[in-house]
């Protein structure tokens, strides 16, 4: 911890301050975003977009390696995939709910497939795994810009349309009879997820990215009394796992993206055991009585 | 089967819901054919037939969710889409999450939504608590909405639904899974709104409805030839046949070998 504080203020290892912002930062997109996710139950698709943006990096690096496309960042790629994933993704939700499973399923795994081919072609060489599993320690304040300017835009469209949103994830249906466009906050909802994961992707990576948006909502889910708190609370919990998996990472020499990931889910499945107990404990004294 | 004269305390209301010789299809599946009937201002009336007849698919083109791929709907003398903000829905709510962390008032404030608007006025509140108290419910307004019981989640879903004020009330199943004591307070809840509000309950109890039912209509029938079904009226009359606790109150038997023409009740195409 006093090393990990130490290099924090440390003015030659900015990359040490810019990893802590961009878990903070992060952690707004993982809180907002996460709960609707959770809420909505849609984390497959989430899940289905996230893995098909290797598609999108593996041809970017390709085509600008290869001076096809010179100067095209992975970034762009990625985000060209991930659009075209939930763009995909929620109009056969919305038209062929039947074939949503097998969809999302050949998103997932045809956009993973796409990178690699692509990576095999790429002249040098190219590791996937940083792409898959992340590297926050990279970051740049570019990428800090970008993340704060969505941070903006996502806090904004919640304020804005908080009342449609708890609606639309509650009761679709309904919300569709009081006049709401449930399809296009479903596809708003879906773009808007797909390009934080992009950004957040470079955070904890491809992979993780999923459980970050589930885990610290769902593990909110147990105490919160609205969506609202969900999403504060799920703020709360990611910024505290960003932390923590950033300070351990630094001290143990260990990959941060899955630190963070492992005290999410810790705390997340700790949580699950506490409240399935004392609710076997309540149903117990219930029944007694 | 018999035809007899219809039995409609409201002929003299204006017609607020009338379907003109719908079809409808699921692909190429016919589910509704040469379905017409008509409802007016203040009626109280029942749709019912089996699981799996087209009951909620007519509900569903009532609310402009799905569209006939012939015939009419009109809804307030204009379409489904249109007309369908005057309507009170109360949904199955089947596929409900338990863990969405919502408070019964919370869900009762879904009433009162409008597509952009952001925050609800003074008089959204009081129309909030005042279906609260309608549905006995006032004491649970700041209860956990998954912690109620099915049938107090049932009530919620009605206040909701009145927290608009709507004109018409749509309950699709409204007791299914019900308690005798709440469905006693639902069916009390509905008969002090019986004739100024109409109300179109769905049910799959095919033989019994409740004493409040000015007219039921039943889907069923296969249409001569074709694979849809289509609508008819049946004359009812008081029957001690069946317990009163599960239609809070006093039955009525559904006499399915008495049919009465949609036709013969009034001059039509008096919409509001």
């Amino acid at each position: 911890m006093k090393g990990f504080i130490t290099a924090l203020f440390d003015p030659s290892m900015s990359f040490v301050r810019n990893a802590l912002f961009a878990g903070l930062l992060s952690s707004i997109l993982f809180g907002t975003l996460g709960t609707i996710v959770t809420v909505k139950r849609i984390a497959g698709l989430a899940g289905a977009i996230s893995h098909a943006v290797l598609g999108g990096i593996g041809m970017a690096l390709y085509l600008s390696t290869t001076g096809r496309i010179p100067g095209l960042s992975p970034i762009a790629g990625a985000i060209v995939f991930a659009i075209l994933a939930a763009l995909i993704i929620g109009l056969v939700s919305m038209r062929a709910r039947q074939r949503q499973d097998t969809v999302i399923n050949a998103i997932w795994a045809i956009g993973m497939s796409i990178g690699v081919l692509f990576m095999a072609k790429t002249p040098g060489y190219t590791d996937p795994t940083s792409y898959l599993f992340g590297n926050i320690l990279i970051i740049s304040e570019r990428d800090l810009l970008l993340l704060a300017i969505l941070d903006v835009v996502v806090i904004g469209l919640v304020w804005r349309f908080y009342p449609q949103l708890e609606a639309t994830s509650f009761d679709d249906e309904f919300s569709q009879v009081k006049g709401i466009s449930t399809h296009m906050v479903f596809l708003i909802l879906l773009s808007v997820t797909a390009i934080a994961i992009v950004l957040l992707q470079t955070f904890v990576g491809i992979v993780m990215v999923i459980a970050m948006l589930t885990l610290p909502a769902g593990t909110a889910g147990f105490s919160a009394k609205n969506m609202l708190g969900m999403m504060i609370l799920a703020w709360v919990y990611s910024s505290i796992f960003s932390f923590g998996g950033l300070v351990t990472g630094w001290a143990f020499d260990l990959p941060v993206g899955a630190m963070v990931v492992v005290f999410a889910g810790a705390v997340f499945l700790s949580f699950s055991v506490i409240r399935m107990i004392s609710g076997k404990t309540r149903h117990s004294e219930g029944a007694k009585r | 089967m018999k035809h007899s004269t219809p039995t409609t305390s409201h002929p003299t209301n204006p017609i607020v819901l009338q379907f003109s010789d719908v079809a409808f299809s699921y692909a190429n599946v016919p589910v509704l054919e040469e379905a017409s009937f008509h409802i007016h201002h203040g009626e109280f009336v029942a749709l019912v037939g089996p699981n799996g007849s087209g009951k909620t698919t007519i509900l569903k083109l009532v609310l402009g969710l799905n569209f006939p791929t012939s015939g009419t709907i009109r809804l307030f003398g204009t379409t489904a889409k249109t007309g369908r903000e005057r309507i009170g829905y109360v949904p199955q709510h089947a596929d409900y999450d338990p863990t969405f962390p919502i408070s019964v008032e919370e869900v009762v404030r879904m009433g009162r939504l409008k597509p952009f608007k952001r925050t609800y006025s003074n008089e959204d509140k009081a129309a909030v608590a005042k279906a609260l108290e309608t549905m006995e419910l006032s004491d649970l307004a700041q209860r956990p909405y998954h912690a109620l019981s099915g049938g107090q989640r049932r009530r919620v879903l009605v206040a909701r639904a009145l927290s608009a004020a709507p004109e018409m009330l749509v309950l699709d199943e409204p007791t299914s899974n019900m308690d005798a004591e709440s469905e006693k307070r639902l069916f009390k809840a509905l008969g002090s709104l019986k004739g100024n509000t109409t109300i179109l309950i769905v049910t799959h109890d095919t033989g019994f409805v409740s004493s409040l039912t000015d007219r039921v209509l039943c889907v069923g029938n296969v249409v001569p030839s074709k694979i849809g079904r289509n609508v008819v009226q049946h004359r009812i009359e008081p029957t001690k046949e069946a317990p009163a606790q599960l239609f809070g109150g006093e039955a009525l038997k559904v006499l399915h070998d008495s049919t009465i023409a949609d036709t013969c009740c009034c001059s039509q195409g008096e919409d509001t």
